[in-house]
């Protein structure tokens, strides 16, 4: 008995501090992770970066032009209006759909489950082309419409998981 | 309430569930079946047919399968033994914080795929790359042209990228299972580190990894932009192919894709079958 009681406490003080290895191998995590964002970021603000290991100066010119090319301000605009709608027919279709089914509808939880893990066995140029193929007349084809219903399709497991996981827990 | 009333008001509650329904019908289910089908009907006459299964026999397509099949497979593994080291150092961080915040990060990374992490990786391991230069000034070693990002190996960098974290935040419940007595009762009983991890550890694990390798591969398989930022026409990769298929940019019959996404979709379906039984033998050990 004494031995397990002195073998936790040798244990609990060796937890209060990372061990060796664990810095090591998150010290290397981290590299991996932020040193492609971080390079990114510094390229946007260097004047010329191609031939050292830090850049051979520092400028915001490259933002001033980005914003001045009209057809950046168009796609940045159409990225966040194609998000967000997403995001909303995301909220109005599952959040009412997952209270549904868990009160009144139990029997279509099995159903509701096979739906949301559907998108991950299906890969998005599969889909692509599948939408592609069938919708190809004239008000939908090819259209924002189109990408944003597939764009529900491949999020909605995302908003579906903390959903229904949230009244299970209570 | 009388049966009668119950299936009714069970059978009018359906109602509530069909726009759900609907939107994915019109959107995932019907367009699917129609692509099942699509593969086994020749364009032109409308007949049924299983040339576009044949033509699949031609050495590009088998390559591209042969191409996605190993670079899935290989990023996946890498992923899988990575990220279960990686996830076992945050989780024994003792911290709480800080591993919140390392699954804020995994979070955001594992999402970060496309394009921009291609362009990072140019940036890095280009041709004048940081890191390629890092390695030139203080190596000593060329990585060119051995070595080229636009390729499958640069592929493999950029795929792990996010393949990686994924795996972190996949195993990090898996380790709650292990509990912590079984290990001083082993170290009690005379087991050394590997001892433990060997007979108690890995085992409890196994599900956990098993989910992720096949999460991973499907992860890497439907990868499409940062492959296509990456090496475009140079490596041909299924995802790739269709995406051609799509863009109109083969002079071939679209039956050859349908074909193609058919078996991709066989592929997919047997990995989530796995993870799906994987995930469930997981969970008995983390929900004790």
């Amino acid at each position: 008995m004494n031995n397990k009681r002195e073998l936790s406490k040798k244990n609990d003080e060796k937890a209060r501090r990372p061990a060796a290895w664990q810095i090591i191998t998150i010290v290397i995590f981290l590299f991996y992770m932020l040193v492609p964002i971080l390079s990114t970021y510094l390229f946007s603000i260097a004047t010329r970066w191609d031939r050292s290991i830090l850049p051979e100066g520092y400028t915001l010119e490259y933002y001033q032009r980005a914003f001045q090319i009209s057809y950046f301000g168009t796609t940045l605009r159409n990225s966040f209006i194609l998000s967000i709608s997403t995001v909303i027919v995301i909220i109005l279709l599952i959040v009412p759909t997952v209270y549904w089914v868990e009160t009144r509808l139990t029997s279509a939880k099995p159903l509701l489950d096979v739906l949301m893990i559907l998108p991950f066995g299906i890969p998005m140029v599969v889909l692509a082309l599948s939408l592609v193929q069938i919708y190809n007349f004239r008000p939908i084809a090819r259209s924002p419409f189109l990408l944003m219903g597939a764009m529900v399709i491949y999020a909605m497991p995302f908003m579906y998981r903390p959903v229904a996981n949230a009244p299970a827990s209570h | 309430m009388t049966n009668n009333a119950k299936s009714r008001k069970t059978r009018a509650a359906w109602l509530g569930f069909l726009p759900f329904l609907l939107f994915c019908l019109i959107f995932e289910i019907v367009p699917v079946l129609f692509l099942i089908r699509g593969s086994f009907v020749e364009k032109s006459t409308g007949q049924l047919t299983l040339q576009h299964y044949i033509d699949l026999g031609h050495p590009l397509y088998i390559n591209s399968f042969w191409n996605s099949i190993k670079l899935s497979g290989l990023t996946a593994l890498i992923g899988v033994i990575l990220g279960t080291l990686v996830g076992y150092a945050i989780y024994r961080w003792p911290e709480g914080r800080f591993r919140e915040t390392m699954i804020a990060l995994s979070d955001v990374t594992t999402n970060f795929a496309g394009a921009p992490l291609a362009f990072a990786f140019v940036v890095i391991l280009g041709m004048n790359g940081v890191v390629t230069q890092f390695i030139l000034k203080y190596f000593n070693y060329k990585l060119y042209p051995d070595f080229s990002i636009y390729s499958f190996s640069g592929l493999v960098f950029a795929y792990v990228y996010f393949q990686l974290p994924l795996m972190v935040l996949l195993v990090l419940p898996a380790f709650s299972g292990i509990k912590k007595d079984w290990q001083e009762s082993a170290q009690g009983m005379g087991a050394n580190t590997f001892q433990f991890w060997w007979y108690v550890g890995l085992p409890i694990l196994m599900p956990s990894m098993i989910a992720g390798l096949t999460l991973l591969f499907a992860n890497a398989f439907g990868a499409y932009a940062t492959a296509y930022t990456l090496v475009q026409s140079k490596l041909s990769l299924v995802t790739l192919q269709i995406g051609y298929m799509i863009a109109g940019e083969v002079r071939q019959d679209v039956g050859i894709g349908m074909a193609m996404a058919v078996l991709s979709l066989i592929i997919m379906s047997l990995g989530i079958l796995i993870y799906q039984l994987a995930m469930q033998r997981a969970q008995r050990w983390s929900k004790r």
